[in-house]
């Protein structure tokens, strides 16, 4: 099996004495596209920072590329390019100049694709960055992250400054990086309908906890609304697993479980003598329903 | 009316280092006032006690002036004049609050000690007293807050510069002008000037400077940047780290900004012999001007590093460096910054001091002070990863630095057993602080090997979370 791009083992983090993070543990292959989704404070930015080596875990393991992220090695580091939510650009050079800066610091750096890029994202790089807009700023942190074409790219919520012209660009080009089988992408956003259209896999973060993880198929074949109309009573207790939540009724229960079977739309069928109707729901549903 | 004397209060007690300097000036005070009432052999003015409760005060005072141009800047910003309502009244209202609650603590302050001890006339009442200090100062800050706008070390100036007008005005001025006491008229300007600057801030649109040179960066054009062709490694490397491509573009503006006291204080001391006719005038003596020159050579050192600590986070996965790494060639930075406008203001420093006209009291012992307080300004900076401001050094800098130099010039001058004017037991202290900026050298390096950015990460900027459900 190949060594995981990117592995936590029994993650946590504590910031004074909230606990941002608990019990994260996931491994990451190659190729894939991983989106992690949050609402305000799940922890998103820490996550990605505490994997990162920006910060070292207070529990638990982080590693990159099978390195220690809060040593990570000058070797694993030039395989990492990682967009900031908050840009670090440098107000007073341009936008040339700081491309400029950034390519002086990695032994490859490749002048045609960022070139490209330039024309396609519309980057004016002969501007000053303190006169660029959020959007045009978000696009020119995107390039210094892309430029040394790294093996695993990390964006803290990429999309959240760009129009909506410029976004689908973006997102054109992320699934076009994502292409190659050995590169890996790992992004933060509160944007559902982005990762839909990019990600592979998802991750679901809420109070620290990552309460989803898997593909993206996999989750919306999972969780269903289940409606039962029954002619009797219905039981305190359905017996249907992991219940995201429930709205109950006399006669008449509206569901949303994880975990579903097809054959248990039968099986309730039977049971309850009911008319059951199983409704697939959208990333965003799901994602709202889980934090109802 | 509670806001105002929240926001009053907020210039002198805002930060921790405030409130502790004013627990001890207070703790230092009560206690001076106990020693007073026993009877004691020793002279009052000669006493160590005695130079231990200012201290903590005049600590205090220094970092009120510092944190509350912090204060009203922030106030001042434009988002929360048009968010919070009556902010600017508020803001100005407890601007003359704060100058009140100021000159009535002097005032008690001088009634407490008594007045034997300070000879010109108009501290000699406590009336006098309060309408002196209420007076300069306000008129001091007005002035600055006119001239610079919503300004940090403008602040500085204005607080420096009220401390030199507080005693010019009552040692060379006029007892009276037109038979009213001098003290009287100088409360009735500052009323006045307050009156009217508070009319035209709360009616003005966006607060700008009155010259656009005092600016922000942001509304300055662009005058460099790299040049893509010729960038080293290194050289990007310190541009990241400094974020900034030249050191000049860091050090300009305070660099400016001391310039402009420095001539105001030159001015100060010149021009008043020029139209203040009374026999007593003594001539000028540039001995504080020199001290402040020497002073601006840590002050900015600290800075830059502190600056130099902050941007440190975007380096971690660029540089491809360790932590460790990342530290020393911090440190060699900000030790270069130091040789490029440090080392030129102690030489300036010197050469003044060799040329000036009456002898400087205690300036070996004073440059000997400052030697070893360089790098504790410089560790002191790289260890401050996310504020502006440096408190800790500047306390650091007042308790060590200006209490040692007082202690002994106050101690030395009386002695026999001295060297250049100073006590020999206080030659000690350098030494020691130069064992202190070392410890301080091992704890920043032992803080950037495991350093965790996340906990210093700046303010995430506006409008970086839109959509339909916001980031984390």
């Amino acid at each position: 099996m190949n060594t995981p791009v990117i592995s936590a083992q029994q993650l946590g983090k504590v910031l004074g004495e909230k606990s941002v993070l608990r019990d994260i543990s996931f491994d990451v292959a190659p190729g894939s596209v991983v989106g992690l989704l949050g609402k305000n404070g799940a922890g998103k930015t820490t996550l990605l920072d505490v994997l990162l080596g920006f910060s070292p875990p207070t529990s638990g393991t982080a590693t990159v590329f099978g390195a220690d992220s809060f040593a990570m090695p000058a070797a694993v580091k030039q395989r990492v390019g990682f967009v900031p939510q908050q840009d670090e650009l440098i107000d007073s050079l341009t936008g040339a100049a700081q491309l400029a800066l950034n390519a002086s610091l990695h032994a490859f750096w490749d002048r045609t694709l960022i070139e490209r890029l330039v024309r396609d994202w519309e980057v004016p790089l002969d501007r000053p960055i303190q006169v660029l807009s959020g959007g045009e700023r978000q696009k020119l942190s995107t390039l210094l992250a892309l430029g040394h074409e790294p093996d695993l790219l990390v964006l803290d919520e990429p999309a959240a400054n760009l129009d909506p012209v410029a976004r689908r660009r973006f997102l054109r080009e992320i699934i076009e990086i994502a292409e190659s089988p050995t590169r890996t992408v790992l992004f933060s956003t509160h944007i559902v309908a982005d990762l839909e259209r990019v990600a592979n896999q998802v991750w679901i973060l809420r109070e620290g906890t990552i309460v989803w993880q898997g593909d993206l198929d996999a989750l919306k074949e999972s969780v269903v609304r289940v409606t039962i109309q029954c002619r009797g009573p219905l039981p305190a207790a359905l017996g249907l697993g992991r219940v995201l939540s429930r709205r109950v009724e006399e006669r008449c229960a509206q569901l949303v479980v994880t975990d579903w079977r097809d054959s248990m739309q039968a099986e309730l069928v039977e049971r309850f003598a009911a008319e059951v109707a199983v409704e697939r729901l959208g990333l965003e549903e799901i994602f709202l329903e889980m934090h109802a | 009316m509670n806001g105002t004397l929240r926001t009053a209060l907020l210039f002198f007690v805002r930060s921790r280092v405030q409130r502790w300097f004013f627990a001890l000036a207070l703790l230092s005070f009560t206690a001076r006032l106990l020693i007073l009432r026993m009877p004691c052999a020793c002279k009052r003015e000669t006493s160590l006690i005695y130079l231990l409760s200012i201290i903590p005060a005049f600590s205090f005072a220094a970092a009120s002036i510092m944190v509350s141009a912090g204060v009203f800047r922030t106030i001042s910003s434009l988002r929360t004049v048009y968010l919070i309502p009556s902010a600017r009244a508020k803001l100005i209202v407890g601007l003359l609050l704060a100058q009140i609650l100021l000159a009535v603590v002097v005032t008690l302050i001088v009634v407490a000690l008594g007045t034997s001890s300070v000879a010109p006339p108009a501290w000699g009442s406590p009336r006098g007293s309060f309408e002196l200090c209420f007076g300069t100062t306000t008129l001091a800050i007005i002035a600055a807050q006119l001239i610079a706008g919503p300004s940090r070390i403008m602040a500085v100036v204005s607080g420096s510069l009220s401390l030199l007008l507080l005693a010019r005005a009552d040692f060379y001025s006029q007892p009276e002008i037109a038979g009213v006491p001098t003290a009287d008229l100088l409360m009735i300007a500052a009323l006045v000037a307050w009156a009217g600057f508070s009319a035209w801030y709360l009616t003005t649109g966006p607060i700008a400077p009155a010259s656009a040179v005092w600016a922000t960066g942001r509304a300055l054009p662009l005058r460099r940047s790299a040049n893509p062709a010729a960038i080293t490694r290194d050289k990007a490397l310190d541009t990241y780290l400094l974020g900034q491509p030249s050191l000049w573009l860091i050090c300009r503006k305070p660099l400016f900004h001391w310039c402009i006291f420095l001539a105001t204080v030159t001015v100060l001391e010149i021009s008043p012999s020029l139209f203040i006719k009374l026999d007593h005038y003594p001539a000028p003596n540039f001995t504080g001007l020199i001290t402040t020159l020497l002073i601006v050579a840590p002050m900015l050192s600290n800075t830059v590093a502190g600056n130099i600590a902050r941007n440190s986070h975007s380096l971690w996965l660029r540089s491809s460096e360790s932590r460790g790494a990342l530290f020393l060639r911090a440190e060699r930075l900000a030790w270069r910054a130091f040789v490029f406008f440090g080392v030129p203001l102690l030489v300036a420093a010197a050469t003044a001091w060799s040329v000036l006209p009456h002898p400087m009291f205690a300036a070996a012992y004073f440059f000997a002070l400052l030697l070893p307080i360089v790098p504790c300004a410089i560790y002191c900076g790289l260890l401050n990863f996310n504020r502006p401001s440096d408190l800790w050094f500047f306390a650091l800098f007042l308790i060590l630095g200006m209490g040692s130099f007082f202690a002994a010039t106050w101690d030395g001058a009386s002695s026999a057993e001295a060297i250049c004017g100073v006590r020999i037991g206080y030659w000690a202290i350098p030494p020691a602080i130069a064992v202190l900026a070392l410890a301080i050298r091992w704890f920043a390096q032992r803080r950037w090997r495991t350093i965790d950015w996340l906990r210093f990460r700046a303010p995430r900027r506006e409008g970086a979370t839109r959509g339909p459900l916001s980031n984390n």
